[in-house]
């Protein structure tokens, strides 16, 4: 009866799956996006990839536009999003890691000649459960905070 | 008149408010982390709350509340790449109480201002990392226990330099742990530690460490380590030091040994071995310790209405614990389900104890396995399971039976017996199920999370849980006596790192 009941449950588990990320199929006016993130020791530039890029293009996506990598600055573009993102540990408190992952994100719109920013800094606190976990995890572990963080500077994309 | 302790602690909340104020005042300066856990677990048998005695049976259910709050202020921002001097303070204020959860009530009095360090970078050597203030450090834990194994430095107030790099993380550290060792009984007590850890390819971890402890002799001084000669240690054991001694001696108590002075040493030695990324293998850990303890200071007995002083450093400084600890963390199925199984095992032996069960003379192995199904992704049913197994090694420790014997030799009533109970091994089973709500989505280890749950716990020791039960076999106990070996509980909690 308990074996029964035990396999029940995991089929349920599996019945109700968890939807896996997937790209957003958004056709709108598209926004280009330029994201990096910067070594705290090194300064160097490296790019961003996986579920912190992901969640930056579901957050265009939502409103209606679709996000567009491009290779450098979005200066150039008539919508552009640049992200810079950095990850630095802040302790280890009651067995996981804290990180604070700090993006700063500029919204660059080209209108009739004139160029109009916005800029807004957040601070995402993420948890990591083992010390070889780094930046990648982090900036991963941070995606779902940075979708909704995004949301209020690109609700004035036009 | 308002003591000492009560003066530092008024002024640590103090400091903490100012210092979490001014995180608040500017976000770019500073920021707050931190921790909690509170739950709500009516207990129809009669318990306190938790399903068992301690967290070798798991921590999920066997541990109270508990509430950290850390706090990090920029005061030189970390440019990237610049090389310029960076430098930032921590303060760390925690507390095993919240108001309503436990009978501490909340108070600031049970709350400790447990970590406050500065922390420099890119002065005198680039790449190194200065500390002084508290100097904790460990690699990894157990996540299931709450048990931190190879922690190194915990007990220590000094200066630590740490380099880290890619394949690499040394650090370096020394300071006093006298204030920790004995609060009380301040005594200088030196100590200092190494651990580095490796990362020969980024599936391996591999650390090592050690911290050694040195009390120096210090004549005069009477919160240094001494001895009192001619202790018996049954005689201790039993608190007539000191009437055996008028007995063997007659009238002349005036003429009771002084304590000799000596120096005591103390030290601890980790290692880690880590690996994981393959497959369903999240991550294996493997923890091995081994600490000699600190020998103990003092302790008094009464007799003939005057208090004496016993200096037992030479009766105490033969303690060491051996513990060996696994974790493995398996995701089972991508987004459907996760698996943590973990298992420890502990050998505390005393060198100068051979006749009484302790603390310190005895072992224990356990398992606690958790599975989590991700029913969806924010909705979870947890299941965990322990086993445990408890050992004196100098006879019995437990009671078994409502009426058992509380002092026996050799299972035996005897009121000189310096044995307890009738059992010289704890065998404990605990069972945990229930649903979980976890905002932020999948992980077993994700954050926060709301936890209704049922706890079932059988022992072979009555009432293995904390209580308020009249254990007294008295005639005239008014309360009479019961006995249980199983004890259920339900819990609604929530766990929360922020």
């Amino acid at each position: 009866m308990f074996r029964v009941a035990f396999f029940s449950l995991i089929l349920m588990a599996c019945s109700f799956r968890a939807p896996q990320v997937s790209p957003v199929t958004s056709s709108g006016p598209s926004v280009g996006l330029f994201s990096y993130w910067v070594d705290i020791d090194s300064g160097e530039h490296f790019d961003l990839s996986g579920a912190f890029d992901v969640a930056l293009i579901d957050a265009i996506g939502d409103l209606g536009f679709s996000g567009v990598s491009t290779d450098g600055s979005v200066e150039g573009e008539v919508r552009g999003l640049e992200v810079k993102a950095k990850a630095s540990l802040f302790s280890q408190l009651q067995g996981q890691f804290r990180w604070v992952v700090s993006v700063e994100a500029t919204l660059v719109q080209n209108s009739q000649g004139e160029q109009s920013t916005e800029t807004i800094s957040v601070d995402i606190p993420v948890y990591l459960r083992y010390q070889h976990q780094g930046e990648a995890e982090a900036f991963e572990a941070a995606a779902p905070a940075l979708e909704r963080a995004l949301t209020p500077l690109l609700i004035g994309l036009r | 008149m308002i003591s000492f302790r009560a003066t530092a602690r008024i002024c640590a909340v103090m400091w903490w408010f100012v210092f979490a104020g001014s995180s608040v005042a500017s976000a770019a300066e500073g920021t707050v982390g931190g921790y909690f856990r509170v739950m709500t677990r009516p207990d129809f048998q009669g318990g306190d709350g938790k399903l068992g005695y301690w967290n070798l049976y798991g921590r999920l259910m066997n541990e109270g509340p508990y509430v950290a709050l850390h706090s990090q202020l920029e005061l030189l921002d970390q440019q990237p790449g610049s090389g310029d001097v960076w430098a930032r303070v921590h303060a760390r204020v925690e507390g095993a109480t919240v108001s309503g959860a436990d009978s501490g009530g909340g108070a600031l009095s049970e709350m400790r201002l447990s970590q406050l360090y500065t922390e420099v970078g890119n002065i005198l050597l680039p790449d190194v990392v200065f500390r002084v203030g508290t100097l904790e450090s460990w690699m990894g834990d157990l996540g299931l226990y709450d048990w931190r194994p190879t922690s190194l430095l915990g007990d220590t107030v000094g200066l630590s330099g740490a380099l880290h790099g890619d394949k690499y993380d040394l650090l370096l550290g020394a300071g006093d742990s006298g204030f920790n060792n004995n609060a009380d009984r301040y005594n200088t007590l030196f100590s200092g530690g190494v651990s580095l850890r490796l990362r020969p390819i980024a599936q391996v971890e591999i650390g090592m460490g050690a911290q050694f402890r040195y009390e120096p002799a210090v004549v005069g001084n009477v919160n240094a380590p001494h001895q009192t000669p001619e202790v018996d240690y049954t005689d201790w054991l039993r608190g007539e030091v000191v009437s055996s001694w008028s007995a063997d001696n007659p009238g002349q108590l005036q003429n009771f040994p002084d304590p000799v002075s000596n120096s005591a040493e103390s030290s601890k030695f980790v290692g880690y071995l880590g690996f994981g990324g393959l497959g369903p293998l999240v991550w294996n850990s493997l923890f091995v310790s081994y600490e000699r303890l600190h020998p103990e200071s003092v302790t008094t007995e009464v007799h003939e209405g005057v208090e004496y002083e016993l200096f037992v450093s030479e009766l105490t400084d033969e303690r060491s614990v051996i513990t060996v600890a696994e974790e493995i963390h398996l995701t089972i199925s991508p987004n459907v389900a996760e698996l943590v199984l973990s298992a420890i095992y502990g050998l505390h032996i005393d060198g100068d104890n051979e006749i009484s069960p302790s603390d310190h003379a005895r072992s224990y192995m356990s398992t606690v396995n958790r599975l989590q199904l991700f029913l969806t992704p924010r909705f979870h049913l947890l299941i965990e399971g322990s086993l445990a197994k408890e050992s004196s090694t100098n006879g019995n420790q437990y009671r078994d039976h409502s009426d058992s014997i509380f002092d026996s030799s050799d299972g035996v009533s005897d009121s000189r017996g310096l044995e307890y109970g009738d059992a010289s091994e704890r065998r404990t089973a605990q069972g945990k199920v229930g649903v979980v709500l976890n905002p932020s989505g999948i992980g077993i280890f994700a954050r926060p999370s709301l936890r209704l749950l049922y706890g079932g716990q059988w022992s072979s020791q009555s009432n293995a849980f904390g209580n308020s039960f009249v254990e007294n076999l008295d005639q005239y106990n008014s309360f009479g006596n019961v006995e249980r070996h199983w004890h259920h509980m339900v819990s609604a909690e929530t766990e929360v790192w922020f």
